[in-house]
């Protein structure tokens, strides 16, 4: 009813302004008055549509931050004893080599999957767009492991990274290789989980780097074309800077989720930490030592932790991939 | 006047949607009424929720063994809840018990109670009442019984023991000349000759004799470390706020025989659970060390087997395991009528434990242990005796099957047997350092 009214008003007020311009001062006046009433209007008529965003983000969001805050200062467990502790948590954590090392694999992860994600999309978008044939096909064969539930994902992966039965190792085996320990092996389980996590993921990044390319306008190349540019040249020199952007995107996008990870690993070694340990990310970590070991305030503390490395890292990574028309535009 | 016959239409469809719907109705409230007619004769019974964490062959034997003493308690209704084993199950009894509103009863580990008991997660036992139903403390092997009491209190009743075994191919030991008359396995008691029978096998499979899945898994590492561990006759014992009491140079025999073990002709070095089940299941080896609830899974491999308790490799008989119980997860306000069928089903369980055999695990019911029928069941009595060297992972709150602790020692173990970037003392400090900084910890409780 309220967008009705505020509708109506607008139509209305346009035969009256109309009419009222040719007398000069005073229609301006009451224009600039109709104007700012109609934004409080407006503003209104929109809070009602904005509540459930602002209570769902305080309920789930802000309240919890808050509250993971408070109970990173105390001695909380699941059963709740919770005394106050002050900065005895922090101090703990960065004394902890356990919190180190699954930071430790946590960043290697990231470092790990962001580098392949962006290449191979990239490289996957400029096959299909290039035109290979059977585009329908590429497209969504690329993007359909996007679809899958993690679980599932990880499933099909332990199958076929089995060391002993594993279709991989078979296929190894066939043409003459040594069997690989896909998660058994301390130096190869972490790069089993980043060739999962890609052949899951790739699929958005390619389409994001899809319909960036389909976006780059013709003439570009017609001009480049005209100039005497060849294949490698027109890349290099036209489509590549024009993806510039989309890369940026989809490597922090990339390089955020990464930090993330969890599913992969809590799932492939069943609540496990891989072999030596060498799999656990930080978050594991944090759940274990909240939810297994019912350490809620230090649980919460390492969060804090964890929080201030993904903005710092966030950050570092936005200065480092700044264009220099941001620059200017920030000049 | 002029368009008489379209509001009549208009009604008549109506007039057939409204009949439509209210025949709908109508039928829909006769089945209502049907419901209520069962539903009065349902609220009759007592309806109780019960947690348990059993899936795959287990969970439908459990089912199996539910209804039946839904059968013989007519005025019982049993509403089961299933979920996956491990951290999240005891993350979701815990919370359901801090809310005060959990189920009615439930099944978790023995080793575990331990961590529970003492937070006020669990209501206790009434010895009494239990023997109301039938159920007394000479129902139990004593090992079992005793690990149910935290303080003096009787916070869990244990369903059966559920031991880390060892399987073996008949076929492949018997050419390796490794069986004795009677069809059991022997010449394993000692380090050597436990080595030397995994180096015959190896022979006769032309790869490894034996097969032990434990990287990136904490609960194997420590069901053969702790329970190798005991057969030295040294003991663990952990209490909050002290150092660990462990036999330094019984954990370092131990943690060496396994080296040992791995060296790629015994055993594979780098296998995991599903290895070894998938290398034993398809007759690669001889000889692998599993939970007894495998059972069903190489019986339906088709492999020629048999099984029996740990061999005795350092002189004391020890078999690690550990015991699921039922427990009372704690309610702010207790229905008395549902408790006393938590008490009535617990009694119906144990009563009809013989079932649960059929899965592999050893039923803590004495009556049920000693019955001929049982003693019929191979290769369960082939390693009933385990009930009686029952081993369990030392007692603190962080440990115990599924505890994040398990990972924590399997991380040392393993950098010992897997790459070998720990010698077997290294490891050993390594595990006495975690043990005490957990135990330097304050208990959540």
């Amino acid at each position: 009813m309220t967008v009705r009214t505020a509708v109506s008003t607008a139509a209305g007020t346009d035969p009256a302004t109309a009419s009222t311009t040719r007398t000069g001062h005073r229609a301006s006046a009451s224009r600039s008055a109709q104007d700012s009433s109609r934004a409080v209007r407006r503003l209104g008529s929109g809070m009602p549509f904005v509540i459930p965003f602002l209570v769902v983000a305080f309920l789930f969001l802000i309240a919890p931050i808050v509250y993971g805050l408070w109970l990173s200062f105390t001695e909380q467990s699941l059963m709740g004893n919770g005394g106050w502790v002050g900065p005895a948590n922090y101090a703990e954590a960065l004394g902890d080599p356990t919190m180190w090392s699954t930071l430790g694999h946590t960043l290697a992860f990231t470092l790990m999957s962001t580098i392949p994600l962006v290449l191979v999309a990239l490289i996957m978008a400029l096959l299909v767009y290039t035109g290979i044939p059977g585009q329908w096909f590429w497209r969504l064969s690329f993007f359909a492991p996007y679809l899958l539930p993690v679980a599932v994902v990880v499933q099909i992966w332990t199958w076929l990274f089995n060391s002993d039965v594993g279709f991989i190792n078979y296929w190894l085996g066939r043409l003459g290789l040594d069997r690989v320990g896909w998660l058994t092996d301390v130096d190869v389980a972490m790069w089993s989980m980043v060739i999962l996590t890609v052949w899951w993921t790739v699929g958005f990044n390619f389409l994001l780097y899809l319909s960036s390319l389909q976006a780059i306008p013709d003439l570009l190349y017609e001009a480049a074309e005209v100039d005497g540019a060849g294949f490698w040249r027109k890349l290099w020199s036209v489509t590549l800077p024009q993806l510039r952007s989309t890369t940026v995107l989809v490597a922090t996008l990339q390089v955020i989720a990464s930090l993330k990870i969890f599913d992969q690993m809590f799932i492939a070694f069943a609540g496990g930490s891989g072999p030596e340990g060498s799999t656990r990310p930080i978050l594991q970590y944090i759940y274990d030592t909240g939810f297994t070991n019912y350490r809620m305030g230090y649980a919460s503390a390492m969060s804090y932790i964890f929080f201030v490395v993904i903005i710092v890292i966030t950050v570092a990574f936005r200065f480092l991939t700044r264009s220099r028309k941001d620059a200017n535009n920030e000049r | 006047m002029s368009q008489p016959s379209i509001p009549s239409a208009h009604l008549s469809r109506r007039r057939f949607l409204t009949a439509a719907m209210l025949s709908g109705a109508a039928l829909a409230g006769t089945g209502l009424l049907g419901g209520c007619s069962s539903a009065v004769s349902a609220s009759d019974r007592t309806r109780i929720q019960l947690w348990h964490l059993f899936t795959g062959g287990d969970g439908g034997v459990f089912q199996a063994m539910m209804d039946t003493v839904g059968q013989q308690n007519p005025q019982l209704e049993i509403d089961p809840v299933v979920l996956t084993w491990g951290g999240p199950y005891y993350t979701k009894l815990a919370m359901s018990s801090v809310g005060g509103r959990s189920p009615d009863l439930a099944v978790m580990h023995a080793t575990r109670v331990i961590g529970y008991a003492p937070g006020g997660l669990l209501d206790t036992w009434d010895l009494d009442r239990l023997a109301d139903h039938g159920i007394t403390p000479e129902d139990f092997p004593e090992l079992l019984w005793d690990k149910c009491f935290v303080d003096g209190q009787l916070y869990a009743v244990p369903l059966d023991f559920h031991a880390f075994i060892l399987f073996f191919n008949t076929e492949l030991c018997d050419q390796a000349g490794l069986l004795a008359a009677d069809g059991t396995l022997t010449g394993l008691d000692s380090p050597g000759g436990f080595l030397d029978a995994g180096r015959r096998l190896a022979e006769v499979t032309g790869g490894q004799g034996m097969s032990f899945g434990y990287t990136g898994d904490g609960a194997q590492v420590s069901r053969m470390f702790w329970g190798l561990y005991a057969q030295t006759g040294a003991e663990c014992t952990l209490t909050p706020g002290q150092e660990a009491q462990i036999d330094r140079d019984a954990a370092i025999k131990v943690t060496s025989l396994i080296k040992d073990m791995l060296d790629g002709t015994v055993a594979e070095p780098d296998m995991d659970y599903g290895g070894a089940i998938a290398s034993f299941s398809t007759g690669r080896t001889g000889i692998t060390f599993m939970g007894n609830w495998e059972y069903q899974t190489f019986l339906n491999a088709g492999v020629p087997l048999d099984a029996m308790p740990m061999p005795n490799v350092f002189g004391t008989p020890a078999t690690f395991g550990d015991s699921h119980v039922f427990v009372l997860p704690h309610q702010t306000s207790v229905d008395e009528a549902r408790r006393d069928a938590a008490y009535e089903v617990v009694a119906g369980m144990l009563k009809n434990s013989l079932d649960w055999a059929a899965g592999g695990h050893t039923p803590a019911n004495v009556e049920v242990t000693s019955s001929s029928a049982y003693a019929e069941l191979v290769p369960q009595s082939h390693y009933a005796d385990a009930i009686g060297q029952a081993v369990f992972e030392p007692a603190a709150w962080f440990t115990g099957s599924g505890s994040d602790f398990q990972a924590r020692v399997a991380e040392v173990m393993q950098s010992c047997w897997l790459s070998g970037s720990l010698t077997p003392e290294q490891a050993v400090d390594g595990l006495i350092d975690r043990l005490d900084r957990m135990l330097a910890q304050n208990p959540p409780a």
